[in-house]
């Protein structure tokens, strides 16, 4: 068969992990990433990275499932490796807490995490102005060290890159703080994701703000100043942690994450492109289980005919 | 009242605390001094990794389970405080792993969230069958004792660097009461067959993405002769073993490949992990803690002892409720006391 050329757009934690599994599946195929940000200037290098999804209003739920169950075990045995401190994967468990009783008390993806369940009264004992919540061990996905990881998985099968400017979506802008607490071992995160405090590797990760077509890149002091205050009254120890840096991300915000391809009519051939962007907050999340659909799709526009040129 | 307390570990600063909470506004003057050899970062409490978990099965050792609970429960309330960081106290969930089924632990009601291990969690371990899930405080000798030593230290306890040789030396010098913390050489200043060192060797390494305790249990190697891993603010402590009688305070290079190769198997990631030192201690095991008061004759006089040694790899867990209890038996000697100077001013 003639060798394929594949190009893909974006070296994100979306971009790498669908390059990796388009390579590593397709012999014929070689891959090319091609992108304007590479880590540590990525926006999942910013992120915590804990595997946390939100459920979606157009995409049917098992298709949802299936996305996030996917990245979940594709994770969940690089932790269980040697690999582990190398790729930045762990598992990180924690709580879930929310200031009024949420009409969905069981999510889809609470089958796919480890031991969920409701706290009990003398865990919400922590939180006075929280009624609920919910317990459960999940994984994190540091891409500070995931994505160099996954290029040199990318570049042991013949992986190419290219360094050029690629698209936009609409952001949603999410700052948070760096700070040293090495004495944290769990996550808590307000169920209305504005408030979470996430213990990683070197440092703690507590925020954030959701800020819609917000494109500002630089720190905002008011919003580091009301991170510090929620994360504080959650976690009072934190008060006494000292913050290393601030940071901000914009998250490539979209309804639903498109995952889906077309054709493009170019130089009198029709191109198959496959999309796969606008995961929001959720791109470590599903980075795994969205590049595996999108290789399916790849592989569905390689092998059938493409709608004839309009002329 | 002169109040002398041997040993500097975890219990003899706790117990010197309790005394200081219940008594310092009930008798004047109260003085309270702690003689040690070794103050910290060199005692048995500095060594250990920090994780409040009882043994198992308490076998009948109801009290121990109640002073387990009491410490429990009083280190949570100080989590909320300013103070938590600096007394070294933290939350960390984790696991007990069990090649076979076992009865549920007496700490169940303890700690925080208990629950049995699914069986997608358990495929995580080969090798192990069974297990539980919890969430259980971290409470760092490293740091905890410094804080009390500070804490004491604020309220005119005083510390002495000294060996001291026997009970009478201290009572000779005016001691009212003497309370014997001295952990696993209590033997030197009493015998006592039923005190044993139990020797312990950790391996300190730096894999900080490792953010949950691994315990497991072997019925037939015993408590602690199983690899654990438990991660700490800083570093993480792999161990273990529980040697009886062994009183060698050298690291062994056979224990270290054998814990080392266990604690691999256990946790991959960890082949990748950067050690840091090898520490071995000797916890001061026996059949069950033995806190009690003993009155000691010395020529026409006597003299009050209050025992409280003999915790085990569980010092850290058990340490305030003992405290309290010391501090009750305190309070016990200065009712008789007082009854004492009553019907002796009765002539």
């Amino acid at each position: 068969m003639k060798r394929v050329k594949v190009l893909v757009v974006g070296a994100g934690v979306v971009g790498l992990s669908t390059a990796v599994c388009v390579a590593e599946t397709l012999p014929y195929c070689s891959v090319t990433v091609i992108a304007e940000k590479f880590s540590p200037d990525t926006t999942g290098d910013g992120a915590a990275g804990i595997l946390l999804p939100k459920e979606f209003p157009d995409i049917p739920l098992e298709r949802q499932k299936r996305w996030f169950k996917e990245s979940f075990d594709h994770l969940l045995a690089i932790a269980d490796s040697p690999q582990a401190s190398d790729a930045g994967v762990y598992l990180s468990s924690g709580y879930q807490i929310f200031k009024d009783i949420p009409s969905d008390k069981k999510p889809f993806w609470s089958d796919f995490v480890f031991g969920f369940r409701y706290m009990t009264d003398r865990e919400m004992k922590r939180f006075p102005n929280h009624k609920f919540g919910q317990a459960f061990t999940t994984i994190k996905c540091e891409c500070l060290n995931y994505l160099p990881w996954l290029e040199k998985r990318f570049r042991a099968v013949g992986g190419q890159i290219i360094h050029e400017k690629d698209e936009e979506v609409y952001p949603i802008r999410g700052q948070i703080l760096k700070v040293s607490a090495p004495w944290l071992k769990n996550f808590i995160r307000d169920g209305d994701g504005n408030t979470y405090i996430y213990p990683g590797i070197r440092y703690v990760s507590i925020g954030g703000t959701r800020q819609a077509e917000d494109w500002r890149l630089e720190v905002d002091k008011e919003d580091s100043e009301g991170i510090l205050e929620r994360c504080c009254r959650l976690e009072p120890s934190l008060r006494g942690a000292q913050v290393m840096c601030e940071w901000v991300g914009l998250r490539p915000g979209r309804a639903n994450p498109r995952v889906e391809h077309e054709y493009l009519h170019l130089q009198g051939r029709q191109v198959p492109l496959v999309h796969n962007y606008g995961h929001g907050g959720c791109g470590v999340t599903l980075s795994w289980g969205t590049a595996l659909d999108a290789l399916d799709l790849l592989r569905q526009s390689l092998f059938e005919k493409p709608p004839q040129a309009r002329l | 009242m002169r109040v002398c307390i041997i040993g500097a570990g975890v219990i003899g600063l706790s117990t010197a605390q309790s005394i200081y909470q219940h008594f310092h506004s009930r008798i004047s003057p109260l003085t309270i001094e702690v003689y040690a050899d070794v103050f910290t970062p060199l005692t048995t409490s500095d060594g250990a990794a920090g994780l409040w978990q009882p043994y198992l099965y308490d076998k009948g050792n109801v009290q121990e389970t109640k002073w387990n609970k009491e410490t429990f429960d009083y280190l949570l309330s100080c989590l909320s405080s300013p103070d938590s960081v600096k007394m070294g106290i933290f939350l960390q969930s984790g696991y007990n792993l069990c090649p076979e089924p076992l009865p549920d632990p007496s700490f169940k009601n303890a700690v925080l969230g208990f629950r049995q291990l699914t069986k997608r969690e358990l495929d995580m371990f080969p090798g192990y069958s069974f297990g539980w899930f919890n969430t259980a405080l971290m409470i760092e000798g490293k740091t905890y004792l410094p804080w009390l030593m500070d804490w004491l230290r604020q309220r005119k306890v005083k510390f002495y660097q000294r060996k001291i040789g026997s009970f009478k030396e201290l009572a000779d010098s005016g001691a009212d009461v003497i309370i014997n913390c001295s952990g696993v050489r209590s033997g030197d200043l009493q015998p006592d067959p039923e005190l044993q060192p139990a020797r312990g060797q950790i391996i300190k390494v730096d894999a900080p993405w490792l953010k949950h305790w691994i315990l497991t249990h072997d019925s037939s190697s015993g408590v602690y002769n199983s690899p654990y891993i438990i991660p700490g603010s800083r570093l993480v402590t792999v161990g273990g073993v529980f040697q009886v009688g062994n009183w060698n305070l050298q690291n062994s290079s056979v224990d270290h490949k054998n814990i080392w190769e266990a604690a691999c198997k256990l946790e991959p990631s960890l082949q990748h992990a950067r050690i840091v030192e090898d520490w071995t201690g000797l916890r001061p095991a026996r059949s069950k803690v033995r806190l009690e008061r003993e009155t000691i004759r010395s020529g026409p006089t006597s003299f009050e002892v209050i025992h409280n040694y003999g915790h085990g790899g569980f010092g850290l867990t058990i340490h305030r409720g003992c405290a309290e209890e010391a501090a009750r038996l305190f309070g016990q000697i200065l009712e008789q006391k007082v009854l004492l100077a009553h019907s002796k001013s009765r002539l």
